[in-house]
């Protein structure tokens, strides 16, 4: 188990997937509290002179709540193409056999990859949101912490049901293409159910983010133990069909 | 003492059958020959052996464990080495030993020493720290013979060590094969019959998923030689062709030149007479043997039989 969670971490550093995703969520924080602040100066510019322009000011949990809006689908996408290759591509190079054939539990090799690219999202994500909501305090106005922290860790559990989603198609396909379409089809799916059953409304993962936007309005959240549990359990769900599907594949 | 049973293992992949009830037993150090032509079923019998494919139907036990019941219980007696051997090819070859002694949950120390060793007898020690992605060919197969020795198995499966390699590699990895025989059951597969008939006491012989013959080289050879003599005369006294018509053991010759072929009706009284016949025709023999078979000519008709 040691060995192959070194070797998973190892694997993320060496292959600059920990460059790479940190990198994007990076830039799609820092982008929206930016944007904010030169949007009256570009809209100066592009109007007739002369007109007056008078805009609401931006509140500072509003620039938030539009960042987390953009993670909802760059960070997304990065999340699948980070970790869409860790089984499949495994598999179909024949590596995962040779590891497989040694004592390593297939429920242990899957586990501790969900758990690396679980660490690699979180990072990436908590220095997004933390870039997003500094820039903010300083270009915008000052930031409630607590709801930034709080809602964000609710929003992070979306971003795990990705993670773990993106392990199970990797699991069920032997080519990373496939693996990475199958989860993002899956992720469309877990967003599209909820308009089908309203009572689904308050449980899907897309939940979580409706639940993260409240609590950075400042809003009390109702019922937030629903969707936490419902996803938890998913998050559950989905790996234990990804260990499930692992011990019946031929390698 | 036996190290591997399969009894009556089945296996189809959706109609495709694959395996149709193999059974054998391999004693322990043996170096066994896993032949058979092209889709008998030879690397689908050493996934399962392996427990890297479950079986249709029937038992496989390798190291004393049931493999089907118990695969995980397998796993720290046996190495292992596929057809196309992969790698992480961002690790370097040392460090992918030292993975590999991770997983066995050898200690530090030991996974050094034994890193080490495997290097210098797979012959990779300048090769340690490059990456895996930038090897040969053969590199690569011997980093995979390195990596499945790292437990010091008690069975040993290669499939198809040999087939992908240069002259050169071939007899350097035969001849760790050989090495390796001394303290371990190798299990290997191979389309290439020198290889076999080189290093292996004993041969399986597959065809269509199912054994079609076990044996030991010696008698293999013996039960497949031809009850015919070669013989290379310097002289030959006159009439002596018709005196060997003559003879009750006597079934047809052939003579071209200087090299006469004899075939004989029995073999065991033609192997104790010829030689006395000869000596009392007075001929002068350059070479006298007995038609032994290669294990390629053992194989065909094997193979090719109805």
């Amino acid at each position: 188990m040691k060995a192959m969670l070194q070797k998973e971490l190892r694997e993320i550093l060496r292959t600059y997937r920990w460059l790479l995703l940190p990198y994007v969520f990076l830039v799609l924080g820092l982008g929206q509290p930016i944007a904010f602040k030169l949007m009256p100066e570009i809209l100066k510019n592009s109007l007739p002179p002369g007109t007056t322009l008078v805009l609401p000011p931006a509140a500072p949990m509003d620039i938030l709540k539009s960042t987390l809006g953009q993670f909802n689908q760059m960070g997304v996408i990065m999340v699948i193409l980070a970790a869409m290759g860790s089984v499949a591509q495994e598999k179909a190079s024949g590596v995962a056999a040779a590891v497989l054939v040694k004592p390593v539990g297939r429920g242990v090799y899957l586990l501790v990859k969900f758990f690396a690219y679980s660490l690699l999202t979180a990072l990436a994500f908590w220095l997004g949101l933390g870039a997003s909501a500094y820039y903010t305090q300083i270009l915008i106005g000052p930031i409630d912490w607590q709801a930034a922290l709080s809602g964000g860790l609710v929003y992070l559990v979306y971003l795990i049901v990705a993670v773990s989603l993106t392990i199970l198609a990797s699991t069920l396909f032997s080519g990373q293409g496939a693996a990475g379409g199958a989860a993002f089809l899956g992720i469309l799916a877990l967003s599209l159910l909820p308009k089908l059953a309203s009572w689904s409304d308050r449980l899907f993962p897309a939940a979580l983010i409706g639940q993260a936007e409240k609590i950075f309005a400042g809003k009390a959240p109702e019922l937030l133990w629903q969707p936490l549990t419902f996803n938890v359990g998913l998050i559950i769900v989905l790996l234990a069909a990804a260990i499930y599907v692992l011990k019946r594949q031929e390698l | 003492m036996t190290v591997i049973r399969c009894d009556e293992v089945r296996k189809k992949y959706g109609r495709v059958v694959a395996l149709r009830g193999v059974s054998f037993e391999v004693r322990q150090n043996t170096c066994l020959g896993f032949l058979g032509p092209n889709g008998a079923g030879k690397t689908t019998t050493i996934k399962i052996l392996a427990g890297l494919a479950r079986p249709g139907g029937g038992q496989v036990e390798v190291a004393g464990v049931d493999v089907v019941k118990d695969p995980a219980g397998v796993r720290g007696h046996i190495g292992y080495l596929a057809q196309s051997p992969a790698f992480y090819n961002w690790m370097s070859g040392e460090e992918y030993l030292l993975f590999c002694a991770g997983l066995f949950k050898l200690p530090r120390r030991e996974a050094l020493q034994r890193t080490r060793e495997l290097l210098a007898q797979t012959g990779l020690e300048e090769a340690a720290r490059r990456k895996v992605g930038g090897y040969s060919g053969g590199m690569k197969q011997r980093l995979g013979i390195a990596q499945a020795l790292i437990n010091r198995p008690k069975v040993l499966f290669l499939d198809e060590p040999v087939s992908a390699l240069d002259p050169v590699g071939r007899h350097e990895l035969l001849e760790l094969i050989r090495e390796l025989k001394r303290d371990s059951t190798v299990f290997f597969s191979t389309h290439v019959l020198n290889d076999a008939d080189q290093i292996c006491d004993e041969v399986i012989i597959l065809k269509q998923g199912e054994v079609a013959l076990q044996a030991t080289v010696d008698e293999l050879r013996q039960r497949y030689t031809d009850p015919v003599f070669e013989l290379e005369l310097e002289s030959a006294p006159d009439g002596m062709l018709d005196r060997l018509q003559a003879l009750p053991y006597y079934q047809s010759h052939q003579s071209s030149g200087p090299v006469l072929t004899v075939v004989v009706k029995d073999l065991a009284q033609a192997k104790q007479q010829l030689p006395g016949f000869l000596w009392s025709e007075g001929a002068v023999l350059r070479r006298y043997q007995l038609q032994t078979p290669s294990l390629e000519q053992v194989f065909l008709r094997v193979v090719s039989k109805e």
